[in-house]
């Protein structure tokens, strides 16, 4: 308690030592600098120069107190903000992968796909192939069968130019004209 | 599917809202206008500053460190401003409390305090500067863990340095004829 008397005392006296009209913004420090000093992360060689100005002035003193202070609600405020930065990532991010995976997969099934098509290629042209062996066959056994049998048309056996004419029918079946035909 | 996105916009909007309240309320509790800055002016500039930081930067990490730069940038900023106006001539404003000391002082008072101001330059300039400065830190009202940070010292190492500081200040001050603090 005394230390704190002696102490405020001193403070009082120190302070209007040190607020002579020293300009305010002329001799602030830079903003990264407030911030390092609020943040305890000043490069040792610095921590000396900037305790030394920080020490002379009460309005830089405050900003430092100040920033030190708000820390906690500029973290909750970066949280936030990286927060909604990330839902459209990762839906981005979720569809990147997707597509990543599919032009990786993708050389494979063209791979297997050129490989089915060439397949079935190949096997309708052989089996065209056969296909068409046989179908001469047929249609040189269809001639030999053919050749085989008798004419129907120029053949003796036709009804109409066939050679082979049947008197007997004739006379026996044609009554009309029986008579005059038969020289009767 | 904006439902979640809305949630998480009314989100960030109400801790940006905050944000700046709580800015506010620490510029006002460390009584800044009495640097010619407007606290209401520098919470609005601040999250104007950050929305727009927001908007235009939707894929690199947000850090607690641009935030706090943005605000001790607007705070120099408006000061460098009310500077300008401060060497421009005002028109007659007694009401303002313009850049008087933070305390009200007597003449006579003034004419002791100058003597023993004299008196807390020399002692002070007898210490040497890695001693001297915990001290000064303090007085000019650094935490010991703020003075820890600055200085790159522990909270006890700065505990000791200021306790022991301030007995040797005192002492040679009481020496050297300027009083005893204690009162």
């Amino acid at each position: 308690m005394v230390i704190s008397m002696i102490d405020n005392s001193l403070s009082s006296l120190y302070r209007r030592l040190n607020a002579q009209p020293e300009g305010r913004a002329e001799g602030l420090l830079d903003a990264d600098t407030l911030v390092a000093a609020a943040a305890g992360s000043l490069s040792g060689d610095r921590r000396d120069e900037v305790a030394a100005r920080l020490s002379r002035s009460s309005l830089q003193t405050d900003l430092v107190r100040m920033l030190r202070e708000l820390a906690p609600d500029a973290e909750t405020l970066a949280q936030a903000v990286n927060e909604r930065k990330v839902q459209p990532h990762l839906r981005g991010g979720r569809s990147t992968r997707h597509a990543a995976v599919f032009a990786r997969q993708r050389p494979a099934v063209l791979r297997w796909s050129g490989f089915a098509a060439c397949l079935a290629v190949a096997i309708g042209v052989v089996s065209w192939h056969q296909h068409g062996v046989r179908s001469d066959e047929a249609a040189m056994i269809a001639a030999m069968e053919a050749a085989a049998r008798p004419d129907r048309i120029f053949t003796s056996n036709d009804r109409i130019f066939s050679m082979k004419l049947d008197h007997s029918a004739h006379a026996s079946e044609d009554r009309v004209f029986n008579s005059s035909f038969n020289g009767g | 599917m904006t439902g979640p996105e809305e949630s998480v916009e009314a989100r960030l909007e109400r801790i940006l809202r905050d944000f700046g309240t709580r800015l506010g309320a620490l510029l006002r509790g460390y009584r800044l206008e009495r640097h010619g800055v407007d606290p209401a002016d520098i919470e609005q500039e601040v999250r104007i500053r950050l929305w727009k930081a927001i908007e235009r930067d939707r894929s690199g990490a947000f850090h607690a460190s641009y935030v706090q730069k943005v605000v001790a940038t607007t705070v120099i900023d408006a000061l460098r401003r009310a500077e300008v106006r401060a060497a421009e001539p005002l028109p007659e404003d007694d009401d303002e409390p313009g850049q008087l000391p933070e305390d009200g002082v007597s003449p006579e008072q003034s004419a002791s305090d100058g003597e023993r101001m004299s008196g807390l330059q020399r002692c002070l300039g007898e210490i040497p500067e890695r001693r001297r400065l915990p001290i000064t830190m303090h007085l000019q009202g650094f935490s010991l863990q703020e003075i820890a940070d600055v200085v790159g010292v522990s909270a006890e190492a700065a505990r000791k340095l200021v306790s022991r500081g301030l007995d040797e200040l005192k002492s040679r001050l009481r020496e050297l004829g300027y009083g005893d603090f204690d009162d």
